[in-house]
Parts: structure tokens; C-alpha cells; sequence
């Protein structure tokens, strides 16, 4: 494994994003065995999978089209790359030209990935979000960033995009999702560790007045996708207690590492369908390691200073 | 022993480019999937809620059995005596 830059030989994290955050206030065990010692399930979620590589699709088609491309070309472009990505190539390329990605899903499946990218990339064609020029003269696409925190920390991620909106300047997310597009599934966002995290390293990075992040989030259905946007708002006080709870939740982290005590929260191990840790920590504390080896990988481990 | 299975008709359903190797797909297999894929969405756009659903692939059985009906055409089961 090689060296990890956003952490310190003592394996203190230095640099700091919305997931690793959002995973130490979630519980600070389960930080500990999914970014401390970087343990995760042996097969990838397929809503990682599935989101990832939408939102990486449509990131990529503005850049194109910023980039002078047709938007036909860049369409072609994105799928082909879609179709790629979820194409196993043999290691052996005498055993065949390989197979489609199965997901084991019922609604998100690489069918439906490939549908969502293009009937998104139709139903806004003509979408009144202009990228954002910046002042030298390069699109605000694909924009990963590093700021400093405090002293001693940084904090890093990737905006998708940066877009005009009605006199005002957003964030633009892409969400996935099988439940259907509410006002309520867009309230879920509201208090959110990412989206203040966007609006507050925005104004930062850009030197621009961002309001808050746009999110079009997108229905997955085995039949359909249906999509909504949705406008998250960011005033200055709520990024300002953001602040002080994200260096609130640092501290406890670094206390965590100094007495390498790492809470359990019991109240989470249910929350989402459950914690995939919820097994490890059923067990006796002698035991976790042999299951975590048999059960788990640690093939990667998540870098947020790591550029995508 | 030359091989007699009839070949698939020329135009490709979506099932089938998705099969494919997509470094081998051609931009005109592409332009073919992103029409389909519109033409899907503008009748989901007409209250087709089913109209973005993927084909149901066909197995290899299943596929030479059409091929083989498509180049016999019709049976008359009387003309066999049956």
C-alpha cells in the first residue's frame, strides 16, 4: 500500500473531506475501521458504483462541451466511457473479449446506468445552468481542491461543477436514488456535512458569492428515470457553525488518536440498512481481526488528498 | 461442415450492442444507442412508465431458435402430417 498523504506517520489525519467527517460523526468506530485502518467490504457498493460513475459521466460531458466539443460528440464520448467502465475486461485477453458489470440489483443495473446518463444529458440540453468561466479563462469543471482548515489542518474535495443560476452561483451535485423525489428527500440535505462543506470551500477556492449547491438528483427506476432539482441554501451563519462543529469533530478525532479509543455509536449500527461493521462489532473484541481479514479488504484506502 | 444458423437481421437491438465490446462499438453503434435511448424517454415524457425498461436478454438457445424460424418462415404442422 502506498504512503497515504492525508495523514500523518503517527496516523493522525491531516487532511480532512465531507466522508471522513461525515464517518467519524456517524461513529467514531466505524471511522476507525473503515478510514484509520482502512478496511471495506470485499465487494464495492453498487450505489458507489452506479453514482460514481453517473456523476463522473456527466462532469466529463461539460468539460468536453466547455472544451468546444459537439454536444452529439461528447454524448457519444460519455457513453462509450459509461459502457467501458462497466465492461470486465479478462486479464487474459485470449479468454474473450469480456462481460457486462452484473450489479444485483433490480433497478440499478448497467442498463439503466447508460438510460439515466443519456436521457439526463437529453431532458437538459437546453439547461439554463451555464458553467462558471473563472477568471482565467478555464471552465469550473471537475475542480478538486485542498484549504486550509486551521493551522494544521486542510480540508480537500471535488466540485462536479460550478453553474450560474438565476443571478446566482451553486455547487452542482448529482444524486442517485430508488426512493421517489420528494420535497422531503431533498430536505435530507439540510443540515448536510457535503453540501456546506461545497458552499464553504466554493467561496474560498473562487472567490465567487456561492449560494449553495444545485442538486439534480435523478429516480431510478427499472422502467424510468425521472429527474428533479432541487436548491440547497447555504447563508453565512449556517456555514459558520458548520466550521465550528467540523474543528469540534476533528478534535475529537485527534483525542480519539492520542488514547487509541475509538467510541462505538451505538445508536448507528441500524441506521441505513445497517452498518456493514455492525457483525465485526457484534463480536468478541479478540475475534474481529480474523473476520475482518476474512470478510474485508484493504486493497484501497480512502486518501481524500488523493486526486481523482 | 459449414455452419447453416441464419444470421441475426442486420439491425442490432440494444441488448445486443450492449454485449459488445465497447472499445469495438462504432461511433454509428453509439449514435444507434442514443437514439433508442431518446426515443425511449420521449414516450416515458408521453406517460409510458415502462418505457425506459431494459430488453430482456435472450439467451444463445433462445437466439437460434428465432434464426432458425426466421429462414424456415411459417411451419404448416398438416404439411409434416402432424
Amino acid at each position: 500500500m502506498s504512503a497515504l498523504l492525508s495523514f500523518a506517520p503517527s496516523g493522525l489525519q491531516t487532511a480532512w473531506d465531507a466522508t471522513s467527517l461525515a464517518a467519524f460523526e456517524k461513529c467514531p468506530r466505524y471511522y476507525y475501521f473503515r478510514h484509520i485502518k482502512g478496511w471495506q467490504p470485499i465487494n464495492r457498493s453498487v450505489h458507489l458504483t452506479f453514482g460514481g460513475i453517473y456523476a463522473s459521466s456527466l462532469e466529463h460531458y461539460h468539460k468536453h462541451v466547455a472544451a468546444g466539443m459537439t454536444k452529439q460528440e461528447a454524448t457519444r464520448l460519455v457513453l462509450r466511457q459509461a459502457m467501458v467502465d462497466t465492461w470486465i475486461y479478462p486479464a487474459d485477453p485470449e479468454d474473450g473479449p469480456g462481460t457486462p458489470w452484473e450489479s444485483f440489483h433490480n433497478a440499478k443495473t448497467r442498463d439503466t446506468l447508460l438510460r439515466s446518463i443519456i436521457w439526463y444529458l437529453d431532458q437538459f440540453a437546453d439547461d439554463n445552468t451555464p458553467t462558471v468561466i473563472l477568471s482565467d479563462g478555464t471552465p469550473a469543471v471537475e475542480y478538486s481542491f485542498t484549504v486550509p482548515f486551521t493551522k494544521d489542518y486542510l480540508y480537500c474535495g471535488h466540485i462536479d461543477r460550478l453553474v450560474e443560476y438565476s443571478g446566482g452561483i451553486y455547487v452542482m451535485d448529482q444524486k442517485t436514488t430508488g426512493s421517489t423525489l420528494t420535497a422531503k428527500f431533498f430536505s435530507n440535505f439540510t443540515p448536510d456535512i457535503q453540501m456546506s462543506g461545497y458552499t464553504w470551500a466554493g467561496k474560498i477556492i473562487f472567490n465567487l458569492p456561492v449560494s449553495g449547491v444545485i442538486i439534480d438528483a435523478a429516480q431510478i427506476a427499472v422502467g424510468f428515470t425521472r429527474f428533479e432539482r432541487g436548491f440547497i441554501h447555504r447563508p453565512q451563519s449556517l456555514l459558520d457553525e458548520w466550521y465550528e462543529n467540523s474543528l469540534t469533530t476533528i478534535e475529537a478525532a485527534k483525542a480519539a488518536h492520542e488514547s487509541n479509543h475509538y467510541r462505538m455509536n451505538r445508536t448507528a449500527c441500524g441506521n441505513f440498512g445497517g452498518c456493514e461493521f455492525r457483525k465485526i462489532c457484534s463480536r468478541a473484541p479478540e475475534h474481529r481481526d480474523n473476520i475482518l481479514a476474512a470478510e474485508f479488504t484493504r486493497e484501497t484506502q480512502w486518501d481524500p488528498l488523493q486526486r481523482r | 461442415m459449414p455452419d447453416e444458423t441464419p444470421t441475426e437481421p442486420l439491425e442490432s437491438t440494444i441488448a445486443e450492442l450492449y454485449s459488445r465490446d465497447p472499445l469495438k462499438l462504432s461511433d454509428q453503434d453509439l449514435d444507434r444507442i442514443i437514439e433508442r435511448l431518446r426515443t425511449q424517454r420521449a414516450r416515458y415524457a408521453q406517460g409510458n412508465m415502462t418505457a425506459g425498461k431494459p430488453e430482456v436478454k435472450k439467451s444463445a438457445a433462445q437466439k437460434k431458435r428465432e434464426a432458425i424460424t426466421r429462414a424456415l418462415g411459417p411451419v404448416d404442422l398438416s404439411a409434416l402430417g402432424l
